[in-house]
C-alpha cells in the first residue's frame, strides 16, 4: 500500500476513536450523580428560563440515544456548553489554547533537541563517565515530579538568582508592544518550558541512546565506514538518520503527557493557558469547562497520534514506496 | 504417591535455584540494591509513622508559623505552624499505599484482560485490543483530574481510578507473552498429556509471562505516586490525609519566604520514585541477563 | 593483463586479531600472512568461522572494537604499515585505495537513502566533486556494473531492488573511486544460484576492465576455480595451504584442502555417497592442542596432537602440515 492509501486508512481509523471519545464524554456527563444539565451549564443556575433553554438545546428530555446524537451534533458545531461565567466553553478554551501551545511547543523543542544531542553524545562514548552521568541524570529527571522541579527552578532562578521571572506570561503593570513584547514573553517562557520539557529531554535521551546503539550495530554502518566516511558523517548521516525514525512516533505520542505536564507547570507559574483554566474550573466546579477541556484534549491527542503516524510513514521510504 | 512428592520437591528445588540465581544477578547491580534499601526505608517509615513523627501533622500551632528548620521542627513549619517533618512522615503512607495498590489493581486488570486476549485470540482479541488502544489514547492524568473531581477524591477512589487508567500497558505485555508462548512446545506437550486450559494458563504460560509484568508493575508504582502527587498538588487529593503533593500545594504561595515547605516533601517524592525506578531497572536486568563483553 | 612480479601491493605479515568475550579469548585470526600483487585475484577459502572475513576486516581496520582487537602484525600497503596509520589517514584509504564489497546486500545498504546518494557519498568524499558531478558519475558507475536503466535505479531505494541489483549496487559503491584493491567478502553467497552466476560474470568482466586487484573471500570452490589466480586456504584462524589455483585443484596437499575439494566434487560427479568432512570447526576459545585440524584429520599422527605445524614451502605450494617435512 502506498502513502496515500495509508493516510486515508489512518484517517478512517481515527473516526471511530473520536466517536468513542464522544461517547465516553457523554457517558461521564450522564453518570455523575445529579442532573446532567449541571455538566453543561454548571451548578447553581437560578435563571429558570435559561436552564430550560439549555435543556432544550441539548435535548435532555429526549431518550438517551437521541440525546447522544444531539450532543454529537452540537459538539461538531462547536457547542460545548456554557461556562458558569456565562462564556461559551469553546470560547473560553480557544482563548487559552495558544498560550498552552506556545508553552508546549517550546518545551517540546527544548526537550527533543537537547535530549537527542545528549543521546548521541552518550551513544558515541558508551560506558564512559559522560555516558554514565547522562544516563543517571536522565533517570533522576524522569523520577522528578514536574511541578516540584518547576518550584525548584523558581526557587533557584527567580528567587535566589533573580535572573528570570517566576509568574505569568507577561510582566504586569507594563504595556509592551512589538519586539519588546516578544522578548518579554520569551523571558517568561524560559523557566516553564524548561520545567515542562525536561521530562521529554530525559525520555528522548534514553531513546536516542538505545536507538543509536542498535543502529550502530547494523551492517550498513559497516558499509558506510568502508566507504571512507569520516566518523561524524557516519554518525549523523547514517546512524542518526536511521535511529531517529522510531523516535518520531514517540515524540508525537507524547502529546498527552505534555498536556498533563502543562497543567501542572501552568499551575506553578500561573501561566495563562488551558491548564490554568482547567485548575480554576476544577476548583469552581465549572463542569461544562471541565468536560469541554477533556474533550478537546482527547481529540487533540488522537489528532497528534494521527499526524505522527502519517509523518512517520512519510519519512520512512520503506513505507512510502511499497 | 511418592513419585508426585518427589516431582513436587524437584519443582520447589528448581524454583529455589532459579530464585537464588535471579537474586545473585540482582545483587550485582548496585543502584538497584540502593533503590531497594531506600524503598524499604520509606516503607518502614510509613508503617511506623505514629512512632516516628513527633507531632500530629495537622496540629496547628499559631505561635510557631513559618519556622525555618531548627531543633524543634527539623524540616521547619508551615503557615499554620504544622510540622513539616511529621507531614513528610505521614505523607509516606499515602504515597506508598496508593502507589502499590494502584499498581496492583492495574496489574490484576491488565493480566486478566491480557491473558484472555492472548489466549483466546481471534475476535475477542481484536475487540479487547481496540478497547486497550482507546484507553491508552486518553491522557491518564487528565482523566484522573476529571474523574476525581466528579466522583470524589477519597483514597480508594484514587486507587481504583489509577488502576483503571493504567492497565492497558500491562495488558499489552501479557498478551504479547501469551501470543509468543502459546505456540511453544511445552504448551503442546502439556496439552498432549491432557492438561486443561486453566492448568496450561496458570501452570505454564503465566510464570513465564510474569517477569515483564513484574518489572512494569514496579515502574507503575512510581508512575502512580507521581500522578497521585499531581492530583494532590492541584488540591484534588484526599483532603483528610496529609500527602506530599498536598504539602507542595500549600508551599506554592510561600516559595519566596519559606523554601523548606517545598524542598522536603518534593525531595521525598523524587527520591522514592527514583528508587522505585532503580529497582525496576534492576529487576529488568536480573530477568534478562545480557551477555556483556569486556 | 601482464603481471609484473614484485609489483606487490599489499603484504599482510603475521596478523593476529583476537576477540575478548565473556567466554574467553577467541583467536579469530592467529598469525596470517599473505600478499597481493598488482593485477591479481587472490582467493581466501575456508568454512565459516575460519577467520577469512575477519582478515578482510582487519585489513580495512573495521574490526568491531570492543570486543575485537588487532593484537599483532603489520599490513604494508604502498610502503606504509596500515596498522600504524591514524584514523584520519585510514579514512582516506578506505573506499579510495582499498574498498570492500560485503556479503548480504539487503542488510549492508542503508534503507533510508537513495542508491545514488549512497554511491555519490563515496565519490564526493574522496574525489572532491560536487554533488551534481558525483550524480553523473553515479550513472557511469551503475553502467559499469551492468545495471539496466541506471537513472531509474539511481533514484530508487534499496528495498525496491532485487537481490542481484542490490549486490551490483554494493559493487558499484566499492569501485566508484577506482581502488587499487577490492576485497569481496562472499559476494554471491546471499544470492540465488542464477544470480550468483551473473555476479560472478560481472566480477570477471570488471577484472578485465579495471586496473584493480582483488581479494575474493569465499567458501565456494567453484568460484575460486573460475576467477582466482592464487588461493590461500584458511582453517581456524590460520593459513594451512597456499598455491596458485591450478595446483590447489590438481594437487591439494593439506588434508583439509583435499577434504574441501572432495566434498565439492562429489556433488558434481554424482557419486553415490556425498563426501563430507567429519567433525566441526573447532571451538576457538578452547582450541585443540597441536594442529587445529587434527581431530578431523584422517592422517593425524602423534606429533599433530602435540605441536602446531609451521608453514613450509613444498615445491610450488606453501603448506602447514606435519605430513610434509621440510626437505
Amino acid at each position: 500500500m502506498n502513502l496515500r492509501s495509508y493516510v486515508a486508512k489512518r484517517f478512517l481509523q481515527a473516526i471511530p476513536t473520536i466517536f468513542v471519545i464522544l461517547a465516553l464524554n457523554f457517558a461521564i456527563i450522564h453518570s455523575v450523580p445529579g442532573d446532567p444539565i449541571i455538566m453543561l451549564i454548571g451548578e447553581f443556575q437560578t435563571d429558570e428560563a435559561y436552564v430550560q433553554m439549555m435543556r432544550a438545546r441539548f435535548g435532555l428530555d429526549k431518550p438517551l440515544h437521541e440525546q447522544f446524537l444531539i450532543y454529537m451534533l452540537n459538539v461538531l458545531q462547536g457547542d460545548l456548553g456554557v461556562s458558569v461565567s456565562g462564556k461559551p466553553v469553546i470560547l473560553a478554551i480557544a482563548e487559552r489554547i495558544p498560550n498552552t501551545l506556545l508553552l508546549m511547543l517550546t518545551g517540546m523543542c527544548f526537550g527533543v533537541v537537547f535530549g537527542i544531542l545528549a543521546g548521541v553524545v552518550s551513544s558515541k562514548k558508551v560506558h564512559s563517565i559522560i555516558d554514565n552521568v547522562i544516563t543517571v541524570g536522565g533517570i533522576m529527571v524522569y523520577s522528578m515530579p514536574t511541578f516540584w522541579l518547576a518550584q525548584m527552578l523558581v526557587l533557584l532562578f527567580a528567587i535566589n538568582l533573580r535572573w528570570l521571572p517566576s509568574v505569568g506570561m507577561t510582566s504586569l503593570r507594563v504595556e509592551l508592544t512589538g519586539i519588546d513584547y516578544i522578548l518579554d514573553v520569551a523571558k517568561h517562557l524560559i523557566l516553564p518550558s524548561i520545567a515542562l520539557g525536561v521530562g521529554q529531554l530525559a525520555l528522548m535521551m534514553r531513546l536516542t541512546r538505545s536507538s543509536m546503539l542498535r543502529v550502530m550495530r547494523e551492517d550498513y554502518i559497516t558499509t558506510a565506514k568502508a566507504k571512507g566516511l569520516s566518523e561524524n558523517a557516519v554518525i549523523y548521516k547514517h546512524t542518526l538518520r536511521n535511529a531517529m525514525l522510531p523516535l518520531v512516533t514517540v515524540i508525537g505520542h507524547q502529546a498527552g503527557f505534555m498536556l498533563s505536564g502543562a497543567v501542572l507547570t501552568e499551575a506553578v507559574f500561573s501561566w495563562p493557558g488551558m491548564g490554568r483554566l482547567l485548575t480554576q474550573a476544577l476548583s469552581m466546579r465549572d463542569y461544562p469547562v471541565i468536560m469541554g477541556i477533556l474533550l478537546v484534549v482527547s481529540v487533540t491527542v488522537v489528532l497528534a497520534n494521527l499526524i505522527t503516524d502519517i509523518l512517520y510513514a512519510f519519512l520512512d521510504p520503506r513505507v512510502k514506496y511499497q | 504417591m511418592n513419585r508426585s512428592i518427589q516431582a513436587n520437591k524437584c519443582k520447589v528445588d528448581s524454583k529455589f535455584k532459579r530464585f537464588s540465581e535471579f537474586w545473585r544477578r540482582y545483587r550485582k547491580n548496585r543502584p538497584a540494591i540502593i533503590g531497594l534499601i531506600i524503598v524499604a526505608f520509606f516503607t518502614t517509615v510509613a508503617l511506623f509513622a505514629p512512632q516516628i513523627a513527633p507531632y500530629d501533622p495537622f496540629h496547628i500551632a499559631v505561635a510557631q508559623v513559618f519556622e525555618s528548620p531548627n531543633s524543634m521542627f527539623p524540616m521547619g513549619s508551615d503557615a499554620l505552624g504544622r510540622d513539616v517533618f511529621s507531614g513528610v512522615v505521614y505523607g509516606a503512607r499515602v504515597s506508598l499505599l496508593i502507589g502499590f495498590s494502584a499498581a496492583l489493581t492495574s496489574a490484576i486488570i491488565g493480566i486478566i484482560i491480557g491473558s484472555v486476549a492472548g489466549y483466546l485470540g481471534g475476535v475477542m482479541d481484536a475487540l479487547l485490543m481496540r478497547i486497550t488502544e482507546i484507553f491508552q489514547t486518553i491522557p491518564a492524568f487528565f482523566m484522573a483530574l476529571v474523574l476525581v473531581t466528579l466522583f470524589g477524591s477519597s483514597v480508594w477512589n484514587v486507587i481504583i481510578l489509577l488502576g483503571l487508567l493504567s492497565w492497558p500497558r500491562t495488558a499489552r505485555l501479557i498478551r504479547a507473552e501469551f501470543l509468543s508462548l502459546k505456540e511453544r512446545e511445552f504448551v503442546e506437550a502439556s496439552r498432549a498429556v491432557g492438561a486443561s486450559s486453566a492448568e496450561i494458563i496458570f501452570g505454564e504460560i503465566m510464570p513465564n509471562a510474569l517477569a515483564p509484568v513484574i518489572v512494569d508493575a514496579s515502574m507503575e508504582v512510581g508512575r502512580a505516586i507521581l500522578i497521585e502527587a499531581g492530583l494532590s498538588f492541584l488540591g484534588l487529593g484526599d483532603l483528610n490525609q496529609i500527602s506530599w503533593g498536598m504539602m507542595l500545594n500549600n508551599a506554592q504561595p510561600y516559595l519566596r519566604t519559606a523554601w523548606w515547605l517545598a524542598v522536603f516533601p518534593g525531595a521525598c517524592i523524587f527520591i522514592l520514585v527514583l528508587s522505585l525506578n532503580l529497582v525496576g531497572d534492576g529487576l529488568n536486568d536480573a530477568f534478562n541477563p545480557r551477555l556483556k563483553e569486556r | 593483463m601482464v603481471t609484473t612480479t614484485n609489483a606487490q601491493l599489499l603484504s599482510v605479515q603475521d596478523l593476529k586479531t583476537y576477540f575478548y568475550t565473556s567466554y574467553g579469548i577467541v583467536k579469530a585470526v592467529d598469525g596470517v600472512s599473505l600478499e597481493i600483487n598488482k593485477g591479481e585475484v587472490v582467493g581466501i577459502v575456508g568454512e565459516s568461522g575460519s577467520g577469512k572475513s575477519i582478515t578482510a576486516l582487519s585489513i580495512m581496520r573495521l574490526v568491531p572494537s570492543p570486543p575485537g582487537k588487532i593484537v599483532q602484525g603489520k599490513i604494508f600497503y604502498k610502503g606504509s604499515d596500515i596498522l600504524s596509520l591514524s584514523e584520519k589517514e585510514m579514512v582516506s584509504i578506505r573506499g579510495k585505495e582499498i574498498s570492500m564489497v560485503f556479503q548480504d546486500p539487503l542488510t549492508f545498504l542503508n534503507p533510508v537513502l537513495k542508491v545514488e546518494d549512497q554511491i555519490a557519498e563515496a565519490i564526493t568524499t574522496h574525489q572532491g566533486k560536487t554533488k551534481n558531478e558525483a550524480k553523473k558519475e553515479v550513472i557511469e558507475v551503475l553502467k559499469m556494473v551492468r545495471i539496466p536503466s541506471p537513472s531509474e535505479v539511481a533514484k530508487s531505494y534499496p528495498h525496491q531492488l532485487s537481490g542481484g541489483m542490490r549486490q551490483r549496487v554494493l559493487i558499484a559503491i566499492a569501485i566508484s573511486c577506482n581502488p587499487s584493491i577490492l576485497i569481496a567478502d562472499e559476494p554471491t553467497t546471499a544470492l540465488d544460484v542464477t544470480i550468483q552466476a551473473q555476479i560472478l560474470e560481472l566480477i570477471k568482466e570488471l577484472r578485465k576492465e579495471l586496473d584493480t586487484s582483488m581479494i575474493l573471500i569465499t567458501h565456494d570452490l567453484g568460484i575460486v576455480a573460475e576467477v582466482c589466480d592464487r588461493v590461500y586456504v584458511m582453517y581456524a584462524g590460520k593459513i594451512v595451504e597456499h598455491a596458485d589455483v591450478y595446483r590447489i585443484f590438481e594437487d591439494p596437499l593439506h588434508p583439509y584442502t583435499s577434504g574441501l575439494l572432495r566434498s565439492a566434487l562429489s556433488i558434481d560427479q554424482f557419486s553415490k555417497e556425498l563426501y563430507t568432512l567429519e567433525g566441526n570447526v573447532p571451538n576457538l576459545v578452547n582450541p585443540p592442542s597441536g594442529c587445529l585440524f587434527h581431530p578431523r584429520c584422517a592422517y593425524a599422527k602423534e606429533i599433530c596432537r602435540e605441536k602446531s605445524p609451521v608453514l613450509q614451502i613444498k615445491g610450488e605450494h606453501t603448506v602447514a602440515c606435519w605430513l610434509y617435512k621440510e626437505t
